[in-house]
């Protein structure tokens, strides 16, 4: 597991979150979740992440509480079903 | 022309002479008979086309002659036409009553009986004509009823396919008697769909049966093959509305459910809307018509209704709409608000008795005016067991101690295996998540003792995880055992898997009541439930078990693609 980031000039932060994105994930999103707060848009890749859980799930929640505009890249078919079955569809914008 | 053949009969051979020279001239046959002995043999013998009959005569008399001949006649008409002088008018009486058609008085009068005769030969003729007629007429009642026999066997036989001889579907219908115009199929697909078809013609009977016949060949090879229903029923489509004349169609519903993906998809054309009941009770989903009913246009319009995430014990019903329409004593139609009302009830458990029970109750013997169905479709394991024996592919068991669980990422070990199988390669994301969830909740919940509340607030999550860890290094009793299976079931891979801990058991439900939407934690067990075909937490909640299918024909093109 490994979540990066990237602050572009237009004021939105481009996420990656790379392999298992669980609950062991929780310190780094949440560092990650202070350092991106009041952007106006965050992008989070999903292009190299192995598998969600439930508290990943959480996590999401609450970078929602800190950026309006999220979307969500890359998704596999299998990661999305997750999302979908969560009805996170209906929260966050997924390409 | 054959000449008309008469049977003369009189003891009296001078009598005999004045007929024979007034009727022979005429171009008639005449046969002599001088008694009523001679007279039913030579009956017998010349199948005369009439007969000239005198009454009184020594022997058996013109009126008993005249009953055995009737009975000798049977089914044909041969006129009898009495001879007797006209003071014999109690003797004539008699005698019409006995079967006699008419009489001729003596002295005979050329013109006059040569006009009885005339008379008594059309209606020979007209008789003759109604007969063959009637015969006709019969024949033909016959062929249809012996069509109808055949459609019914036909069809009959589809009916039965041994696909609808499954647990998992029960039907009631109208007697199949006849073939009654509803059509009720059942398949499986190669790749373990279940499809199951309910069609209704406009029309009864043969006609019904004609279009009947390709639809069902239509379906059934379909299913065969693998074909998309779509496609099957876009192709049946255009069959049917080249042969079927204009005011003949087919509104037909066809429901395919697939086990390991867990949904199902019911395409319903002019059917009545059908209902799926919640494994708990209420409805969970609905498919009105959304397509035009068969052989209609030369396009078919419209699309399907499809249901996520099914779970074990859902029910589809799907009903013609004769059930719907039928008939109190007074006059009032059973209704489909009626029936979503029965179907909707709290509870487990099947509602088809009860729905037929009230059916019947309503009924209450009135004379149906159309064919009536009704069909329920329970979403069980029964329903995706193809009958093929499990074969083994990988098995794993595990089994970790506290000093393991403080110093290892379980998750890590299992990971590791999981990545050895080939097979799971194209699932390896969801299986992840479901270990995952299940692992979580036997350390956190189960040897930790973690309340999924902490989570709550701000910094909820970073306290959680902070308490989790403190725990975790402070535990020193506790066991966490996962046992994995993979094996392969006909065209499906299945996983088994069970992970049991040490500690006292929790109840996942009160944990799965705590989630609302948009809460940040306790939908776990609902994700996992409903990624899996089978979720069973063992009391008193230490142990879960999950069984996860996906088909065999996802894993081979990933790994042809890899």
């Amino acid at each position: 597991m490994a979540i990066t980031f990237q602050k572009k000039p237009d004021g939105s932060a481009q996420i990656h979150v790379a392999g298992r994105f669980d609950f062991k994930s929780h310190r780094e999103f949440g560092e990650m979740v202070k350092a991106v707060k009041g952007s106006k848009k965050c992008v989070i890749d999903f292009g190299t992440t192995t598998y969600v859980d439930s508290s990943a799930l959480g996590m999401m929640l609450l970078l929602r509480d800190e950026v309006q505009d999220i979307q969500i890249r890359n998704c596999s078919s299998e990661v999305r079903k997750v999302l979908e079955i969560a009805n996170f569809h209906r929260l966050f914008e997924i390409n | 022309m054959e000449a008309t053949r008469i049977l003369l009969v009189d003891d009296d051979q001078s009598s005999r002479m004045i007929l024979r020279r007034l009727l022979s001239p005429q171009g008639y046959e005449v046969v002599e008979a001088e008694s009523g002995e001679v007279a039913l043999d030579r009956f017998r013998e010349h199948l005369p086309d009439l007969v000239l009959l005198d009454v009184m005569m020594p022997g058996i008399d013109g009126i008993q002659t005249a009953r055995e001949m009737k009975a000798i006649a049977g089914g044909t008409f041969v006129p009898i036409l009495m001879l007797t002088a006209l003071s014999d008018e109690k003797m004539l009486a008699h005698a019409l009553e006995a079967g006699a058609d008419d009489y001729i008085a003596k002295p005979y009068n050329r013109t006059v009986l040569e006009a009885r005769l005339r008379a008594a030969l059309r209606g020979r003729a007209l008789f003759g004509e109604l007969h063959a007629q009637k015969l006709r007429l019969e024949d033909l009642r016959a062929q249809t009823e012996r069509e109808q026999e055949t459609a019914a066997r036909l069809l009959g036989s589809m009916f039965r396919s041994s696909s609808l001889e499954n647990s998992c579907v029960r039907f009631a219908s109208t007697p199949l008697e006849r073939f009654n115009g509803d059509l009720l199929l059942a398949g499986r697909t190669p790749g373990g769909a279940f499809r199951i078809m309910l069609g209704d013609f406009a029309g009864h009977g043969l006609t019904a049966a004609i279009g009947a016949l390709p639809i069902a060949e239509a379906f059934q090879s379909a299913c065969l093959r693998g074909q998309p229903v779509e496609t099957m029923l876009r192709e049946a489509n255009l069959k049917l509305r080249s042969i079927l004349p204009r005011d003949l169609f087919l509104a037909v519903c066809v429901v395919e459910v697939e086990p390991v993906k867990r949904t199902a998809a019911i395409w319903n054309a002019g059917m009545p809307t059908v209902f799926v009941r919640g494994a708990r009770g209420g409805i969970k989903a609905e498919a009105p018509s959304r397509m035009i009913p068969l052989g209609v246009l030369t396009q078919l319009p419209g699309s399907e209704v499809r249901v996520e995430s099914l779970e074990l014990g859902d029910r589809i019903y799907l009903y013609s709409d004769g059930f719907i329409e039928a008939n109190d004593p007074f006059q009032n139609d059973f209704t489909d608000g009626l029936l979503r009302q029965l179907l909707a009830r709290d509870g487990e458990g099947s509602r088809f008795d009860a729905v037929v029970a009230a059916h019947e109750a309503h009924v209450d013997g009135t004379p149906l005016s159309d064919d009536t169905t009704l069909v329920e479709l329970t979403y069980l394991p029964e329903l995706f067991e193809s009958g093929a024996e499990p074969e083994l592919v990988s098995r794993n068991h595990l089994e970790l101690g506290a000093e393991a669980l403080r110093g290892s990422d379980p998750m890590g070990i299992v990971d590791a295996w999981l990545t050895g199988i080939p097979s799971i390669a194209s699932q390896r994301t969801t299986i992840g998540t479901i270990t995952t969830e299940l692992l979580t909740n036997a350390v956190d919940h189960g040897l930790l003792g973690l309340d999924s509340c902490l989570k709550a607030g701000p910094g909820g999550f970073g306290a959680y995880y902070e308490e989790r860890e403190r725990r975790l290094q402070a535990l020193t009793r506790g066991v966490v055992r996962v046992e994995l299976g993979v094996e392969c079931v006909g065209s499906n891979y299945r996983l088994n898997l069970m992970v049991e801990d040490s500690g006292r058991g929790f109840d996942p439900r009160r944990l799965e009541a705590l989630a609302p939407e948009g809460q940040l934690f306790g939908r776990g067990l609902t994700l996992v439930r409903s990624l899996c075909r089978d979720l069973r937490v063992v009391s008193p909640g230490n142990r879960t078990e999950v069984v996860y299918e996906w088909s065999a024909a996802d894993a081979t093109l990933l790994a042809r693609t890899a």
